[in-house]
């Protein structure tokens, strides 16, 4: 024992000695390290709460369509993944798998797959699925710091990863089991903005190489490329209107829009939109405009004198305009550029989708943001992101000027749809993280200061004039120190209160996977509601392989995914028609629904029914949206049959046709003889609070095939058509 | 529509009956008395014969014949035959006897045969009580075949009143156990009749060989008719101390089918009236220290299951997502961690494992069992024993850190009752030190890499060695080493200047002039080699356009420095000599306090100078 502690002190003395002969440069990068390191691992194991609160599972919608993909892909190959024709969903239209989804995501998380299988860890894809995200997000945190330290120092660097690294705003999309495309989306838009700052500020072709392949890697993973696209031709343009264009920019951009731009278009769904579409023409635009510019300049470089390059200059700038202005017109009336689609017009016009798009708007994560929820998911970020914009307006470069353009631009968009707070986060984030980075540097700075100042105050003739200045500073602010360990302080307080912000949303808010519901009980015990896996497992095992499923198209993802059955309509909501019908059949009439479902062959219908539990968002709360949609595409119904003097309710006072659709029906079958809560008559819809208007609920062409033990799901069965006699 | 039985099978039967009846007797055994006994409480039918055979011929039997009709035969999971013999009058022995199946020539072919050897010949005379033991699967029949959510689960048991048999029987009688009272129909021969759940027929008395006279019974049945389609059992051995026992089942409700409505109010409101064929629940008995037990199916977990055990036993509650009605299928995984030592052995240097067979739930019925057994990577020599035919392959499985793959023995049995939950063993050799293999492995992968990067950072990649850029790096990291002695050069000063004033204390403390005068030569020398060396490195950067800008500011610090040295120098000499002069008057005070004064700016800017330096 002697001897062991005799050991160890001699080895922590060898450390310490080891420790003290290290440089203040190598102490500064161990230091930088070791925190890099540890936001590394801290951003990864904040996003796992969901893992440990419930278990390693998918959540929500869209990841269980990207789980299935990429399950199909690990085990039939890229190619087979690439023409895979899914006859499962959009019965009988089916969808043609590898032209309409972004594969970056699906690829991504195989080739971890097969790396992992190839270094002989049997892992389940799963498991590489459920934690793609987090992975991504550790990423994401090295990113923004050598993107920070790109924009300001490494100090802002590292408050910036370490910022990001839980920021609400980013996990709510990447907590463990969030499989879905902005997980990896986030990382690819702040690569490839990183990138293309480097290259601005280098020149080097290198740089703008890899932030064309940055760019490919976004537009394979996710829609929101179109941002990418669209911001740094904006930023272009404002460099070149500020006059400060040159020869590293003409190479960042037109290297990186050529390259990007092929790139980008061996992506199917993307294909030749890149070149045709309207969302993309900015960015030819000023990839023209940039070439004028180049023409010009060398023509300036030729003629000396000014008077004549001003006329040339007019000439050439009005004929360009003009010739743009034509091509643009040309395009766009012969159809050959597509105009901007519904969900573009909807980002700049926030009323457009409530007005023309229902599909659009029915999503509750394409509502405008309140303000609660920026609060929510930027807490303190909210208040340092202006003073970040001071900083970054203070010491203005090309690429202080890229953040704050992506900052405001972002910032405008959030404000527009929920979701897009994610694309605001990293740019909220890297200014932030300047504001706390350069706050806590010039405080940190006069606190050190200070005895020094001192110092040479008693022996003033001999120093400089250097402190002189200082020292004359000093005395203006007799509590100069005080103060500043005093905001020191305030600062280091906002940020831990931010941590701990940070947390606790991750752990209350985004850590649900929405598949299983859980509730306190009475006495303070879990309760688990894991209806939707019952209902699925259900139409797994006990209905026919080659059954059709319909529900609304919320569900149509996880039917194919955890049912294994075939859908009429899924998330990926490309055809309005379909949908429309299917919003048709659940507001009509049973007889009227039946042919409809006849048409379809659909075998099974399902709806989500939370009268019961009190769960709020059911298919009767969803309701009025698809007679929205299907009345959009037909006029037989009409949203105010439903209504009762505007309002919407489902007691003894509703409409009739409300009271008598299948719908209503298919949710209140048998509901009426059922007492859900003590005081209160039989058929109390606790979701709603109300006790429900038609008890007597008969079905004739559908029977009750299923209903899970907290009535969430239900499942019934049509019957096929009577004998003929 | 409530006509009981297939109609060809009765004919079969009927067939059977004419056609046995006039087929030569086989030998001269008499069955003196059969008790037969049929328990019908489950979905296994178990049938319980005691036979009391006697030999009336005159050469001895080794061998007891026990036919079955061919539509029972099918369905016979299970089969034993023991002996009771009666030595005296308290003991009594059983003895198993080995069972084959024959084929004897001149017997209608509707029979399946199989016979029992004697543990010895049975002499003119002798007498023999046989207890069989025969477990069925399949064979109720639920009828009507479609019931709906309120109907009770109906089945139908088809066996003969009479014992089959190739042998003259002179008294005999059969019981029929039911679950409940609850009967619709029964044969009604002579001697049949019902009491509470139990039917009995007989006794009859000197019954011909090969009699045989169906009988039917038609009874409620309302357990769990679970069936196994197919169970793979995977067992896995860890050296670490670890047996990962992995189940994953394809369950079925084998009753009569439901069809109609499912009514989950009706069901949630009067569960045992509406529902009563329903089963919502299992339970598996593990061995007692399961541990890490989890239960889930492809889409996850399932929360609805209870887990508690003792000493003896493990019990694990599992709910299936939905109650399974006549019909429905589920399929799940249940998975727990035993502990090592409670089932692998070592005998003759040889590793035995020693785990039961059939799957931990006793009222399942399974068509088709897989028993994997996963040996760990390095295992040779694999022999299993198994208490019964079963077929056996070996495979391989690639797990975590493999590289040539763990052999798995894989045992494979249809038609699988809880008799068959017996131990079995498989023996294989194992190199202890394999059991390294893998963490050396990760250890070895580590370093690798580590050593990777170690060469990577050091090795230089450059393609082009003379372009300028690569020549000015090399040139600065020259400076920057030369820098780097510079300032270590800086702080051995330094830190000679530190013993300086050391040694000043010292003296005011001890008195000691000579030892101060002994520090200050030795400081002076060894500040004058540093010097030297000083000179060199100065010289270098000198000479280096590389080290223009840092060139000024360390410049600078020398001049300071040597500054700093001669203050100290002086400071030092005159402290010591109004030591020794005892002359410590405010004169030499004020000196040495306006010495002091610049020393210290000195040492500041110094100090600044070098975290200047330090920071380029």
């Amino acid at each position: 024992m002697e001897k062991a502690s005799d050991l160890m002190s001699k080895l922590q003395a060898l450390l310490s000695m080891k420790a003290w002969k290290l440089k203040t440069k190598q102490q500064e990068l161990l230091i930088r390290v070791s925190i890099l390191l540890l936001v590394y691992v801290l951003a990864f194991i904040t996003r796992l709460f969901s893992v440990l609160r419930y278990e390693s599972m998918i959540h929500e919608f869209d990841p269980y369509f990207n789980y299935r993909t990429t399950l199909y892909l690990t085990q039939n190959g890229f190619y087979d993944f690439w023409n895979w024709f899914d006859s499962e969903s959009w019965y009988p239209l089916g969808r043609i798998i590898g032209g309409t989804l972004y594969p970056g995501l699906m690829v991504t998380a195989a080739i971890i797959y097969w790396t992992l299988r190839f270094l002989r860890f049997a892992v389940h894809i799963r498991e590489v699925c459920v934690l793609t995200a987090p992975f991504f997000a550790s990423n994401t945190t090295l990113v923004a710091y050598f993107f920070g330290k790109e924009l300001w120092d490494s100090g802002a660097g590292l408050v910036a990863a370490a910022l990001i690294a839980i920021c609400p705003g980013y996990i709510s999309r990447s907590v463990a089991g969030s499989y879905d495309n902005e997980g990896v989306a986030i990382f690819a838009l702040l690569l490839t903005f990183y990138l293309f700052v480097k290259a601005v500020k280098t020149g080097l072709l290198a740089w703008a190489l890899a932030s064309a392949f940055g760019y490919f890697y976004m537009v394979s993973a996710w829609g929101g490329y179109v941002f990418i696209i669209n911001l740094i031709p904006l930023y272009v343009l404002v460099l070149l209107v500020t006059g400060r264009y040159s020869m590293r920019l003409y190479v960042a951009y037109n290297c990186m829009y050529i390259l990007g731009m092929l790139l980008a278009m061996q992506i199917r769904f993307v294909g030749f939109q890149h070149v045709q579409s309207g969302e993309h023409m900015a960015a030819m635009g000023v990839f023209f405009l940039m070439q004028v510019f180049y023409f010009l300049d060398w023509v300036k470089h030729q003629l000396n004198d000014p008077k004549l390059f001003h006329a040339f200059l007019r000439i050439t700038v009005s004929s360009a305009v003009g010739l743009g202005a034509i091509a643009l017109g040309l395009g766009t009336a012969s159809g050959y550029i597509s105009p901007w689609t519904g969900r573009f017009y909807s980002l700049l016009d926030p009323t457009y989708a409530k007005d023309h798009i229902p599909i659009i708007a029915s999503v509750s994560e394409h509502q405008p943001t309140a303000w609660s929820s920026f609060m929510f998911d930027f807490h303190i970020l909210l208040i340092l992101f202006p003073a970040g914009l001071y900083f970054c307006f203070k010491r203005l470069s090309d690429a202080t000027i890229f953040i704050v353009m992506y900052g405001l631009t972002s910032m405008y968009f959030a404000g527009v749809m929920v979701r897009l707070i994610l694309v605001a986060t990293p740019a909220v984030c890297l200014i932030s993280a300047i504001a706390v980075s350069a706050t806590i540097k010039n405080l940190t700075q006069l606190v050190r200061e200070k005895p020094k100042t001192t110092h040479s105050g008693s022996a003033k003739g001999t120093t400089g004039t250097k402190t002189s200045s200082k020292g004359s500073f000093d005395q203006s602010l007799p509590f100069q120190k005080n103060g500043a360990i005093a905001l020191l302080l305030g600062v280091f307080y906002l940020l831990s209160r931010y941590a701990i912000h940070c947390t606790w949303v991750t752990s209350e808010a985004y850590s649900s996977p929405s598949i299983v519901l859980a509730a306190r009980g009475a006495h303070g015990n879990r309760i688990i509601f894991d209806d939707y896996r019952e209902a699925y497992f259900w139409l797994r095992q006990n209905t026919p392989p080659d059954a059709k499923v319909m529900s609304w198209w919320d569900y149509g993802y996880q039917i194919t995914a955890m049912g294994n059955r075939t859908v009429i309509v899924d998330n990926n909501t490309w055809n309005n028609t379909h949908i429309a019908t299917v919003g048709r059949a659940m507001s009509s009439y049973e007889d009227e629904a039946y042919e409809i479902m006849q048409s379809l062959d659909v075998d099974y219908v399902l709806v989500v029914f939370g009268g019961v539990t009190g769960y709020s968002s059911d298919d009767i709360n969803k309701f009025l949206w698809m007679v929205r949609i299907g009345g959009g595409v037909f006029p037989v119904i009409k949203e105010p049959d439903y209504l009762v003097n505007g309002e919407y309710r489902v007691d003894r006072g509703a409409a009739p046709k409300m009271l008598n659709c299948l719908m209503y029906k298919l949710s209140y079958y048998r509901f009426g003889e059922l007492t859900t809560e003590f005081g209160k008559p039989p058929g109390y819809d606790r979701a709603r609070g109300v006790e429900i208007g038609n008890k007597d609920v008969k079905l004739e062409y559908l029977e009750e095939a299923f209903t899970t033990s907290n009535w969430i799901v239900r499942i019934y069965k049509v019957k096929p058509p009577n004998n003929r006699w | 529509m409530r006509k009981i039985g297939g109609c060809d099978l009765s004919l079969v039967l009927l067939a059977i009956s004419f056609s046995v009846l006039f087929a030569p007797v086989l030998s001269d055994l008499v069955i003196s008395k059969v008790d037969r006994r049929v328990d019908l409480t489950s979905q296994h039918v178990r049938l319980f014969t005691t036979l009391k055979v006697e030999n009336n011929g005159t050469d001895s039997v080794s061998e007891v014949l026990l036919p079955f009709p061919d539509h029972q035969s099918k369905n016979l999971a299970f089969l034993t035959a023991t002996t009771t013999e009666e030595k005296g009058k308290s003991k009594s022995s059983s003895q198993a006897l080995p069972i084959k199946v024959v084929n004897p020539e001149g017997m209608p072919i509707s029979l399946a045969w199989y016979s029992a050897s004697l543990p010895k010949e049975l002499g003119k005379g002798g007498q023999l009580t046989l207890e069989i033991r025969a477990v069925f699967t399949h064979a109720l029949r639920p009828f009507p075949e479609k019931i709906t959510q309120a109907d009770a689960q109906l089945v139908v048991f088809q066996d003969s009143a009479y014992y089959l048999s190739p042998y003259v029987v002179k008294a005999q009688s059969f019981t029929v156990k039911l679950p409940e009272p609850r009967v619709e129909s029964y044969t009604k021969l002579e001697n049949a009749k019902l009491s509470g759940s139990e039917i009995k027929y007989g006794p009859y008395e000197n019954i011909p060989p090969f009699s045989y006279t169906p009988i039917v019974v038609h009874f409620a049945s309302n357990g769990p008719f679970a069936v196994a389609k197919d169970l793979v059992r995977e067992i896995e051995i860890s050296h670490w101390g670890n047996v990962q026992i992995t189940e994953h089942y394809n369950l079925i409700h084998a009753g009569a089918e439901s069809i109609g409505e499912f009514s989950r109010l009706d069901y949630q409101a009067r569960p045992y009236l509406r529902g009563a064929s329903a089963f919502r629940h299992l339970i598996a008995k593990l061995p007692p220290r399961a541990h890490s037990v989890y239960y889930r199916d492809e889409i996850g977990n399932i929360s609805t299951s209870n887990l508690w055990g003792d000493s003896t036993k493990t019990l694990l509650e599992i709910e299936p997502r939905y109650p399974l009605f006549g019909g429905w299928k589920t399929s799940f995984t249940i998975g727990y961690g035993l502990p090592l030592h409670d089932f692998l052995f070592q005998s003759e240097g040889q590793r035995f494992l020693n785990i039961s067979f059939g799957s931990p739930m006793n009222e399942l019925v399974i068509d088709n069992l897989i028993v994997k057994v996963i040996l760990p990577e390095g295992s040779k020599d694999i022999t299993v024993s198994v208490p019964f035919p079963i077929k056996e392959w070996q495979e391989m499985k690639f797990s975590h850190l493999d590289m040539v793959g763990r052999p798995v023995v894989v045992l494979e049995k249809t038609n699988v009752v809880p008799e068959h939950n017996q131990y079995f063993q498989v023996k294989y050799r194992f190199n202890n030190l394999s059991l390294f293999r893998e963490p050396l492995m990760l250890i070895s992968g580590f370093f690798f890499l580590f050593v990777a990067c170690i060469i990577y950072t050091h090795a230089d990649f450059t393609i082009s060695k003379s372009s300028a850029s690569y020549v000015a790096k090399l040139q600065w990291d020259e400076v920057q080493t030369a820098i780097q002695q510079f300032q270590g050069v800086m702080s051995r000063c330094l830190a000679i200047h530190d013993k300086l004033e050391a040694s000043l204390r010292d003296l005011s403390r001890t008195g000691d002039a000579q030892a101060c005068k002994a520090a200050r030569k030795a400081a002076d020398s060894s500040l004058k080699e540093l010097s030297k060396e000083l000179k060199s490195l100065l010289g270098f950067l000198q000479s280096s356009p590389q080290a223009a800008q840092i060139l000024p500011k360390v410049d600078e610090l020398v001049v300071k420095e040597k500054e700093l040295q001669e203050k100290l120098m002086l400071k030092h000499s005159i402290v010591v000599d109004a030591f020794e002069k005892r002359s410590g008057g405010r004169d030499t005070e004020s000196r040495v306090a306006s010495i002091q004064q610049k020393i210290t700016a000195l040492r500041l800017e110094v100090d600044d100078l070098l975290e200047v330096i330090d920071e380029i």
